[in-house]
């Protein structure tokens, strides 16, 4: 059973007049892209910057509108009645973003910041104050955060940390999809390896799917199942992770692969040009 | 005796509250034709490093608690500040991270390469093959033959016709490569590049580390490269040093590091990089949470 369906998506911005009165040339940002994940499946996309990776998360989560295609999550079409569906799809789909310095709200406490989402989804989860602080505590405890951290500000926290707050505040609707928008790649390595592995126990306990878009191919090969390329708008090549990263059919995906610096001597440039 | 010493160099920060020692004895020296890494994590104390080396950082807050930073074997440190003037930017180039916040985005390309090759002309001439005596016509003629000699050396096609440009028109590799042209204008013995690829995508990023190592090559430079990923100091230098903590906790020949690491703090930084193309029988990012 699939959980996201896209189908033929395509996306064109208005691009910038050329001249006085040359014409606008459309910005071709997704080309025909189409995709299935399956529930419980965690989904990498990969591609550099334009290539259109976080146009198609967007019009995911009905933040972009798409020029053209169909979107299906877990049933719901997020494109057909904004009004109706927008709180459902709130309830599905959640998103952890890129900057955790950037994504709280410095002024609220960690634990009303982890239950907002419960207070305006109150009618779905019919929580009351105390059960919502007793969800704050396990979510925090989710998270491996001790549940004091509820009454602290997120600058008392280190990015890692801070992270790990954004986690717990996107699985407080118990959503079944979590967007991962770039989620370590403003962490340092070893924090980002922690974050990694929580990802993959959350997924494995809760059963929920992933969409997971990073530059960081390493990261995706660690998280993801399968994996899909973008390069200018385009899906140029899609398949289980090891397959595509040992052995990609794609020059592009080839180029990329082999772009990436191995924690490797023997692959330094010194040693390719003694050799050539 | 190696063209950057380092000795026992310690650093705090000041503050009403009280000092915050930032650099331990840092101990390091490269010479030409050298590119030592200095790598760690957040905090770590590599940019506050070279920055020193540069003698970049205000003081107060920065104070100097020990040590020294020999150039040639004169320490810096104790450097006035117009003979700081006459050395940043001449003697020592420098690449930052984020090429779109190091360029002004009202000046064109050749506005603010020519301002640094002009400031070389006028403090260094003999650097641009210029007698001290010359004219501010052969100053200026110097200037802009070294400006565009060096765009087209980083690799920047059609020097000539995209000098007039503003820096939003650049890519952003175009835009790292016209700052490490930028950086080499006064033919400087030492080049210290700060993240000089963390901004670009990995093809791109690729492509500079090759030009970075044809520079080093070509002008027989000294190199510190700061970085947070192993993958690039494997890739480009030929030593590395570890930082965590202010402090070097291992430091060697990037091969040795890479294949034999001996302290354990190099190990774990190592152990929690996800592999693109694993090895058998590893794939784990394995950090112990603190």
């Amino acid at each position: 059973m699939s959980m996201i369906v896209i189908q033929g998506l395509c996306k064109q911005f208005r691009g910038a007049a050329t001249g006085l009165f040359g014409h606008r040339k459309p910005i071709v940002a997704l080309d025909d892209v189409s995709l299935a994940i399956a529930e419980g499946e965690s989904y990498g996309l990969v591609g550099e910057s334009g290539s259109g990776k976080s146009t198609l998360a967007r019009c995911l989560v009905g933040l972009e509108r798409p020029t053209r295609g169909r979107i299906e999550i877990d049933g719901l079409d997020p494109l057909a009645d904004r009004q109706r569906t927008a709180k459902r799809l709130a309830e599905t789909v959640q998103i952890v973003f890129q900057d955790p310095y950037s994504s709280l709200n410095p002024r609220m406490q960690v634990g009303a910041i982890i239950e907002e989402p419960m207070i305006v989804h109150r009618s779905r989860l019919g929580l009351r104050r105390d059960a919502r602080r007793r969800g704050v505590a396990r979510l925090l405890e989710r998270v491996g955060l001790p549940p004091s951290c509820a009454a602290r500000y997120p600058h008392q926290f280190s990015g890692g940390q801070r992270q790990r707050i954004a986690i717990a505040r996107a699985l407080a609707v118990e959503p079944r999809v979590l967007l991962l928008d770039e989620p370590t790649s403003a962490l340092d390595v070893s924090v980002q390896a922690q974050i990694l592995e929580l990802l993959g126990a959350l997924r494995r306990s809760m059963g929920l799917t992933f969409l997971f878009v990073s530059h960081d191919l390493g990261a995706v090969r660690f998280a993801c199942d399968r994996v899909g390329v973008l390069w200018h708008g385009r899906m140029v090549e899609e398949g289980v992770t090891a397959h595509v990263f040992d052995a990609p059919a794609q020059d592009y995906t080839k180029n990329l692969l082999a772009a990436v610096p191995e924690v490797d001597p023997d692959a330094s440039i010194a040693v390719r040009r003694a050799g050539a | 005796m190696a063209l950057l010493q380092i000795n026992d160099l310690g650093l705090e920060f000041v503050a009403k509250r009280g000092a915050t020692q930032v650099l331990h004895g840092i101990d390091l020296s490269v010479d030409r034709g050298q590119i030592m890494g200095m790598v760690g994590e957040t905090g770590a104390g590599k940019s506050v490093a070279a920055m020193s080396v540069a003698r970049l950082l205000p003081s107060p807050p920065a104070r100097y608690t020990s040590g020294r930073v020999l150039f040639e074997g004169r320490d810096v440190l104790d450097f006035a500040e117009s003979e700081l003037r006459r050395w940043r930017g001449v003697r020592i180039g420098m690449v930052f991270q984020d090429p779109s916040s190091n360029f002004n985005p009202v000046f064109t390309v050749r506005q603010q390469l020519m301002d640094v090759a002009l400031h070389v002309a006028n403090t260094a001439p003999e650097r641009l093959g210029l007698t001290p005596h010359a004219g501010r016509r052969a100053r200026r003629r110097a200037a802009l033959d070294a400006c565009l000699s060096l765009l087209d050396k980083v690799g920047i096609p059609d020097a000539r016709a995209r000098f007039d440009s503003y820096p939003h028109q650049f890519s952003g590799g175009m835009r790292q490569r016209a700052l490490i042209a930028m950086a080499l204008l006064g033919r400087p013995e030492l080049l210290i590049a700060d993240e000089p690829t963390t901004a670009l995508d990995v093809t791109v990023q690729a492509r500079v580390l090759e030009l970075l190592y044809d520079l080093v090559e070509e002008f027989n430079l000294a190199m510190l490269l700061i970085t947070h990923n192993m993958g690039v100091v494997a890739k480009l230098c030929t030593d590395v040093a570890v930082m965590s903590d202010g402090r070097i906790v291992e430091k060697g020949d990037v091969r040795s590091v890479l294949r034999d690491p001996q302290h354990p703090y190099t190990r774990k930084l190592l152990n929690a990089i996800p592999r693109v193309r694993p090895a058998a029988g590893e794939q784990a990012p394995a950090a112990q949470a603190p």
